[in-house]
């Protein structure tokens, strides 16, 4: 399902990994339109980030299910939100923190943290919001 | 299909990526890589020139191959990192563990 305005992408798009590249794709021409495409490298990799975490952790890699992604180009923020149908994870718990060196997870939320002003998540934990500071 | 090329020259081994080193490239390359390690390589150069994007599963799985080589007192190395990617390599503290390099400026 594609809902685009001028300044937005909203999508609902299957649990796949497949379908990475085209709404990442979509988010980049969106910053371009807009005037921002120096954003595209940060907007694209929490994208990855948390629709990955959608598909591998929110539905345990269940195609039947959706996720949904929606990018804001606003005036002064660009704001990222992806949602997923699971049952969520307890977020305020979780480690934000970069982790040791020698980890080999554990990075996800820290890039989350590092690439945004700020992220949030809804109280049960299957919705994140991004917020990116626009370059004026 | 894999976007990568491993190519041989004694202990050593060259990586060639494609665009990305993401989720969707890591088991492919991760199974190369451990035949590389237990066939006797014990320096693996990463070529990062073509690369535009690397997610946390990419950083995992170099630092893994890190963790590998170290263990049999190897080294791993990435060679002509963007801009972009110095800067997420930065903020992870990766950039002295992996011995990352940038790419040249024009």
């Amino acid at each position: 399902m594609r809902v685009d305005a001028g300044n937005i992408l909203n999508r609902s798009i299957p649990s796949d990994l497949a379908e990475l590249d085209s709404v990442c794709s979509d988010a980049i021409l969106l910053l371009r339109r807009c005037g921002h495409e120096t954003h595209a490298f940060a907007v694209t990799l929490l994208l990855r980030e948390f629709v990955n975490n959608a598909i591998l952790h929110g539905h345990r890699s269940d195609i039947s299910k959706r996720i949904g992604v929606f990018v804001r180009v606003g005036r002064r923020w660009i704001v990222v939100r992806v949602t997923d149908e699971g049952p969520g994870f307890d977020w305020r718990k979780a480690k934000r923190t970069v982790p040791d060196a020698d980890s080999v997870r554990g990075r996800g939320l820290a890039i989350g943290v590092a690439y945004s002003e700020k992220m949030s998540f809804n109280r049960a934990g299957n919705q994140v919001t991004l917020w990116i500071r626009k370059a004026v | 299909m894999a976007d990568f090329t491993i190519g041989r020259n004694g202990g050593r081994a060259e990586v060639g990526l494609g665009s990305r080193l993401t989720t969707v490239d890591v088991p492919g390359l991760q199974a190369g890589l451990k035949n590389e390690i237990a066939s006797g390589v014990r320096e693996i150069v990463f070529d990062f020139a073509s690369v535009e994007m690397l997610d946390s599963s990419g950083i995992g799985l170099l630092v893994a191959t890190n963790n590998s080589l170290a263990a049999v007192q190897g080294t791993i190395r990435l060679e002509r990192v963007s801009v972009d990617l110095m800067k997420l390599l930065r903020s992870m503290r990766l950039v002295d563990r992996l011995h990352a390099t940038a790419a040249a400026k024009d």
